[in-house]
């Protein structure tokens, strides 16, 4: 397996320098910049999307992240322009794009369904694009090839996509998308149909890719997990609005909102409150200063992260909750607990996993605490 | 036990109905090859020569040439209408598709004598009867819906994201039809043309209103059974069954191979 894997890596890196040697030869690709301004689209009576302004530096990798419904394959579509935005201009290098024709937007793409052509062999669905820019045969089989290769799919051109498996012909889409070297790539749910495994590996190869070649890639998905691993930044929405935009880490250290909080990894919310400037979480006093910024009196949530809990000792580092263990799950490097905490209801908290200690049991009861400045306090 | 009993009385069922269907075909056959000058059966002595005769008697082998250029010309008139007519209905969701779709059908159902009689009197007072473009265009009607129905079907199988992906890679709507929809259906269009081909090429009842003195290959068979029996009926009634089959079992081939090639692609979603 190791072995497999290093020699598919080696053939990868050829492949990748055959192409940025040639990426290099042809305008010294790069990335665009994007710019969406105020752009809206309303379905009769509903605002598929409202407000929405974003702006994308060259060579960035951005994920618009949410539920469905959230607005998201919109923004992508009003991008790609197979749909007509209500108000508002989007520019790519700084020239608006709003009235360029699909076609001559110059944008990869990459669908969650493949798309493929099925009449054409692997080789001229992906030399299709360097057709309609009047490359000549010649070029195209070498380039198209030199992509195939990148994909590690050299040797597939003769076949149909119908013979190919899911994830094959979602690696010939993406060969594609990037052939004539687009400086922005568009990928909508690229792995959605994809198991988890294949997912994984397939997040890695695009992020290589991306960085190699430099475009600008705007990655649309409901899937946080990938979100988090592949992006720049990511942009969450939900029902045609931003959420919030920020950097993974960002994002998930300091979710804006409970909606954010909830969606993006697991949280914990706590009922919190603070009077005469004394913290209470859940309806009991807390030995710990709450944020300046809150002032004297507020009430709200607290959110917490699984991997915040500690055991508590005898100096613990912060407010202490007793609760009683119902459940415990292997997670390899760490464990994940179910807890029961009274006047806090059920906590989900994440241990790694430590030879010099046993894991918890169903049924123990223990004392955790957590440290206040990881806690984020979220109004509503 | 009870299962064999009706799995063997099905596969009887199944015989007979196979017989009755074919029987025709069971006197046609050797009737044709009768050498004799009169129909008879069985045939005392055999030979070729009324299917010698369709091709060479001037009446037949024109009635013959009649068929097909009108199914021809049908075909071609069908395939481009009803791929057309598919396309409105099933990507650009014109308004009220669904009664485009309806009416585009109609004339499978509507019966064929109701149809005719329609065709005559428009025809009638356009004083269009008897003309070669009039005899096309009534066939067309009734060949159109097989390509809608065919193609409409197949369409609907090829997601619409494989002709946004020719879209956002830089193909032009003209370009992306012919360069991606239509190979993508080609083997339903093909189903679709063989389809209506055949709608013309066996009509009767539509010909014997507007044709008068065109003589299609059905016309043709029909005019002689009131006249005379000749032998030549036989023998162009049996290369009419031989050439809708192979004709009709391609199509079928092709529009099913065509709907399995485009399934592959997953659901969307």
């Amino acid at each position: 397996m190791l072995h497999l894997n290093t020699d598919i890596d080696i053939s990868f890196r050829n492949a990748m320098h055959a192409l940025i040697s040639q990426s290099q030869q042809s305008d010294g690709n790069s990335g665009a910049p994007i710019a969406f301004r105020g752009i809206a689209k309303r379905y009769g009576e509903v605002d598929a999307l409202r407000e929405f302004s974003l702006e994308i530096a060259a060579g960035e990798f951005v994920t618009f992240l949410g539920p469905s419904g959230s607005g998201k394959t919109t923004a992508l579509n009003i991008l790609a322009g197979f749909v007509e935005a209500s108000a508002g201009d989007v520019l790519i290098d700084g020239v608006s794009i709003t009235r360029l024709p699909t076609e001559k937007r110059n944008v990869g793409m990459v669908f969650q369904s493949y798309s493929l052509f099925p009449h054409m062999d692997v080789r001229d669905n992906v030399a299709f694009p360097l057709r309609m820019r009047g490359v000549g045969q010649a070029e195209r089989r070498a380039r198209a090839e030199a992509a195939l290769a990148m994909v590690r799919l050299s040797g597939f051109g003769g076949r149909k996509p119908h013979e190919l498996s899911g994830g094959q012909r979602q690696r010939v889409a993406f060969a594609r998308a990037v052939v004539f070297e687009p400086r922005v790539l568009l990928m909508d749910e690229p792995l959605g149909a994809l198991d988890l495994k294949l997912r994984e590996a397939m997040q890695d190869e695009i992020r290589l890719v991306q960085r190699r070649i430099g475009c600008t890639v705007i990655y649309v998905t409901h899937d946080q997990n990938e979100a988090l691993a592949m992006s720049d930044r990511i942009v969450v929405m939900s029902e045609g609005r931003i959420e919030q935009i920020g950097t993974p880490a960002a994002i998930y250290d300091d979710p804006r909102n409970a909606f954010v909080a909830q969606f993006v990894g697991e949280t914990n919310f706590l009922p919190g409150s603070i009077s005469a400037g004394r913290l209470r979480l859940g309806g009991t006093n807390v030995a710990a200063a709450p944020p300046m910024r809150l002032g004297e009196s507020w009430s709200g949530r607290v959110a917490l992260r699984p991997e915040h809990f500690e055991r508590a000792t005898e100096r613990p580092n912060g407010p202490c909750i007793d609760c009683i263990i119902t459940d415990v799950a292997f997670h390899g490097g760490s464990f994940r607990y179910v807890a029961e905490a009274d006047g806090y209801g059920r906590l989900v908290v994440q241990e790694q996993r430590r030879p010099d200690r046993e894991p918890f049991q169903v049924g123990q009861r223990t004392s955790l605490s957590f440290g206040i400045e990881q806690a984020v306090f979220l109004n509503g | 036990m009870t299962s064999r009993v009706t799995r063997i009385g099905l596969a009887i069922w199944f015989g007979l109905v196979i017989v009755f269907l074919l029987f025709p075909l069971l006197f046609l056959g050797p009737l044709s090859l009768n050498a004799s000058e009169i129909l008879s059966f069985p045939p005392q002595q055999w030979s070729l020569r009324w299917y010698r005769a369709l091709f060479t008697d001037p009446s037949w082998s024109g009635a013959l040439w009649l068929s097909f250029k009108v199914a021809i010309l049908v075909t071609v008139i069908s395939v481009a209408v009803g791929t057309a007519a598919a396309l409105a209905i099933v990507r650009h969701r014109v308004r009220g598709s669904a009664w485009l779709y309806g009416l585009s059908i109609a004339p499978l159902i509507v019966p064929g004598i109701v149809i005719a009689l329609g065709m005559f009197m428009v025809f009638a007072r356009l004083k269009w009867l008897e003309s070669l473009p009039a005899l096309v265009l009534a066939h067309s009607v009734v060949a159109v819906p097989y390509v809608v129905v065919v193609v409409s079907a197949a369409l609907r199988n090829l997601d619409e994201t494989v002709e946004r992906a020719a879209r956002v890679l830089g193909a032009g709507p003209w370009q992306t039809f012919h360069l991606v929809t239509v190979p993508a259906l080609r083997s339903s269009i093909l189903a679709g043309g063989m389809f209506a081909f055949f709608a013309s090429f066996d009509d009767l009842i539509i010909t014997l209103f507007v044709s008068g003195a065109l003589e299609t290959l059905p016309l043709r068979i029909w005019n002689d059974l009131n006249l005379r029996l000749d032998p030549t009926v036989a023998a162009a009634a049996c290369v009419m069954v031989a050439m809708s089959m192979a004709g009709l079992g391609i199509a079928e081939f092709a529009r099913k191979a065509n709907l399995r090639r485009l399934q592959t692609e997953p659901d969307h979603g």
